[in-house]
């Protein structure tokens, strides 16, 4: 049974824009990417990077970082850059590596290969108490024995700062998480996400180039959760410094971050915006991963055009599309339900089917369509995503799962199991992904 | 509905009662009994070889408060606190390699320290006399190298070292705190070790991440975290170090036996048990005071903490997570 939250999260998320106050350092990509682009994005992200890098000033850059225990691969080598001020968020199943770099940033782990520059300073063999990053640890970490003020103010003393200007900027440090006059208490009288807050404040005192976050919202409930993400946004804008977060929620990485990482099996699969990547996204595993998608088997004939079993020949919207096997991929948003058969619209292809499966999610349902004498031979993505994508097109009848928004008159009559619909979608919303950059 | 074993036993104090008997019995007939017993001979006299009569008197207590038992007294305090403190010096990093070690290695490691309970302590006693011993394996080997290096130096013409000279290591104060530590330092890993292991170690990545050298994070991370550890490992290798008699009986010299070789003189050669029973329970008095102060200071530790929880609850304005 797929979690309600999971699916309702990155349509609603995504269509709100929630940090539409502000201009995201990066524009939307062009409605067609080049497919040469998109492949570029998950094989040398760094050169495809490099071109807009000038701009926007980099605080820490990966060059081929690598990292195995014993045998085992945790990183192939990866590079990538993170820019001055940003929100960055380094998104993945979990075992995909991404904790694994987040323990290199902060110096824990050294890398096996390939070179790391903070702040163009090369900190690659510099031990953990001397690189200019801070971390939130996943667990808090905040030291029972000490106060409130005296954990917040233990990187200060380290650093040998006067005691006035460390009262100073210990309450500072506070007040900027909203614990202001707790610096007497003790940890152990603190909720878990007061606690968290502590280990903020600690982090945030040494005015870090970078502050590192593990998977600082794991440990919340749903509630707190989504109240401390927009308290992470808050936070960072506030302060301007460029935070680093390690997740495997993708809502919370595409509520929150300027730019995402996403990656699978040590691999960095795609760094965009959050917008770039749910619409565009370069892999399979990407496009599965985030969001719901339906995948349709294809091939891409000689003259550009494109032939899927389950939704017929058409012209597809990219160019310049490697010939052969694909995958033909379709957000359950952009398909359109309805009990009679919609006009025919240049530009739209629409089939006939039944609701097969319906999950019933309060706002709205999904629902399973199979279409009508339809085949397909997709298989269900074998490794990483999420176990309830939409994407079980295996063997024979071809399927599609769309949203339904509840309480609609429209959804009254279409959310009965076997009521025949027509599905239709815009040919231009089909995302083609070449089957070598589906991994 | 099903009880849990837990239920069941609270819901029948009569089972509860059975089950208690037995080791209450054991506790009263073995433990308090004699103890009492010994209490009692304490204040008395002795009337003939063996007859002991309790006539409520402190003279063998004024007997023990001779200089020359005083002397020993003082003399047993010190071995025993420089034996656990040199078994916690050596015993944190022994601990903090056993608790950081791998996985696989841990239970290995364990083994190896809890591997000497078992042998009994006289047999490695005497081991250790084999070991210490003026033509013992230490001395041996000292007197090999002494050799080659004064043979190497008299072949490139500098003045010989003369004969070689036996490290005393056996029937001195040396001697005696070094089997002291041999035997106690398992008992002071262990506490250490436990206190380790539930040690998260994300605080110290933290004091590392926040700018602390390894000292600093021992100091004040790792030491006041594992604090109860290292109070129950100062306890447990005091006390019955406090109470040793075979280890300076064997490897001490005339001047360092313990009091508990003198207690053991009492009941043994000397025959004087109302003054051996003093003695012990001078030493039984230390003990508990020793443990009434290590009690006073938690209580102090802990009252102190929830004051300032009291107080800094009661400033809050209800400022919610």
């Amino acid at each position: 049974m797929p979690n309600p939250e999971d699916i309702a999260r990155p349509a609603r998320l995504h269509s709100e824009a929630p940090r539409g106050e502000t201009p995201r350092p990066e524009t939307l990509r062009p409605e067609t990417p080049h497919p040469e682009t998109l492949r570029s994005a998950r094989m040398r992200p760094e050169q495809r990077d490099s071109e807009r890098a000038e701009s926007a000033e980099e605080v820490i850059r990966l060059e081929g970082i690598a990292k195995s225990f014993g045998a085992v691969t945790a990183v192939h080598p990866t590079s990538f850059s993170v820019r001055r001020g940003e929100f960055f968020a380094l998104l993945g199943p979990s075992g995909c590596g991404k904790t694994t770099l987040l323990r290199i940033l902060s110096g824990f782990h050294p890398p096996t290969a390939g070179r790391l520059f903070i702040d163009g300073t090369d900190m690659t063999a510099v031990p953990a108490n001397r690189r200019p990053v801070n971390m939130v640890f996943q667990s808090y970490a905040v030291f029972p024995h000490m106060s409130v003020g005296e954990n917040v103010a233990y990187g200060l003393k380290v650093a040998k700062v006067a005691r006035s200007e460390r009262q100073q900027r210990v309450r500072e440090a506070l007040e900027l998480v909203r614990l202001g006059g707790m610096e007497s208490r003790r940890p152990a009288q603190l909720s878990g996400g007061q606690q968290q807050r502590v280990a903020l404040a600690r982090a945030l005192v040494m005015q870090p180039k970078v502050l590192l976050l593990d998977e600082p919202l794991s440990a919340l409930d749903a509630k707190l959760r989504e109240h401390m993400c927009a308290e992470l946004v808050r936070l960072q804008k506030q302060v301007g410094i460029t935070f680093l977060i390690v997740t495997h929620d993708q809502a919370e990485a595409l509520s929150m971050a300027d730019r995402i990482a996403v990656m699978n099996h040590g691999h960095l699969e795609q760094l965009d915006s959050p917008e770039t990547l749910y619409t565009f996204p370069a892999t399979r595993f990407v496009a599965d991963f985030i969001g719901r998608i339906n995948f349709f088997a294809a091939e891409v004939l000689a003259d550009g055009t494109v032939e899927a079993q389950a939704l017929g020949k058409f012209r597809p919207a990219q160019d310049s599309l490697p010939q052969g096997a694909a995958t033909a991929a379709l957000r359950p948003e952009q398909i359109v339900v309805s009990t009679t058969a919609p006009p025919k619209q240049e530009g739209r292809s629409m089939a006939r089917g039944t609701v097969s499966l319906l999950a019933y999610y309060g706002d709205y349902c999904t629902a399973e369509i199979v279409l009508e004498g339809r085949e397909d031979s997709t298989e269900g993505e074998s490794e990483g995503g999420t176990e309830d994508s939409p994407k079980d097109n295996t063997g024979g009848q071809a399927k599609m799962t769309v949203f339904i928004i509840n309480n609609t008159p429209q959804a009254r009559e279409i959310a009965r199991e076997g009521q025949a619909v027509w599905c239709s979608w815009a040919i231009r919303d089909l995302l083609l992904i070449p089957q070598a950059g589906g991994g | 509905m099903l009880e849990t074993p837990q239920e069941t036993f609270q819901a029948r104090p009569g089972l509860f009662l059975v089950s208690a008997v037995p080791p209450l019995l054991w506790l009263a007939l073995l433990f308090f009994l004699p103890l009492f017993l010994i209490w009692g001979y304490s204040f008395g006299e002795k009337r003939g070889l063996i007859d002991i009569e309790v006539v409520w008197t402190l003279q063998n207590y004024a007997d023990a408060l001779d200089p020359v038992y005083v002397k020993i007294f003082f003399r047993t305090l010190f071995y025993t606190a420089l034996t656990t403190a040199i078994c916690l010096i050596i015993g944190f990093p022994v601990a903090l390699v056993v608790a950081f070690a791998d996985e696989r290695w841990k239970p290995f490691l364990l083994l190896l320290i809890v591997l000497p309970f078992w042998t009994n302590l006289l047999i490695r006693t005497f081991a250790l006399m084999r070991i210490l011993g003026r033509k013992g394996t230490i001395n041996g080997i000292l007197e090999k190298l002494h050799g080659s290096l004064d043979a190497a130096l008299q072949f490139l013409g500098f003045a010989g070292l003369g004969t070689f000279q036996a490290v005393p290591m056996l029937f001195n104060h040396f001697g005696v705190v070094f089997g002291l530590v041999y035997v106690a330092l398992p008992f002071m890993v262990l506490p250490l070790y436990a206190a380790l292991e539930r040690l998260d170690k994300s605080h110290l990545e933290a004091s590392l991440d926040l700018g602390a050298g390894q000292i600093r994070t021992f100091l004040f991370v790792i030491v006041p975290m594992t604090a109860t550890g290292i109070v129950s490992g100062l306890i447990i290798t005091f006390i019955p170090t406090l109470g040793s008699f075979l280890t300076p009986d064997l490897l001490g010299g005339p001047d360092s036996a313990m009091i508990a070789t003198i207690i053991a003189r009492q009941f043994g050669d000397a025959n004087h048990w109302p003054f051996g029973s003093a003695i012990a329970w001078l030493l039984v008095y230390v003990t508990f005071f020793l443990l009434a102060l290590q009690a006073v200071f938690t209580a102090r530790r802990e009252s102190r903490l929830r004051q300032a929880g009291e107080r800094a609850t009661g400033q809050e304005h209800g400022a919610a997570a």
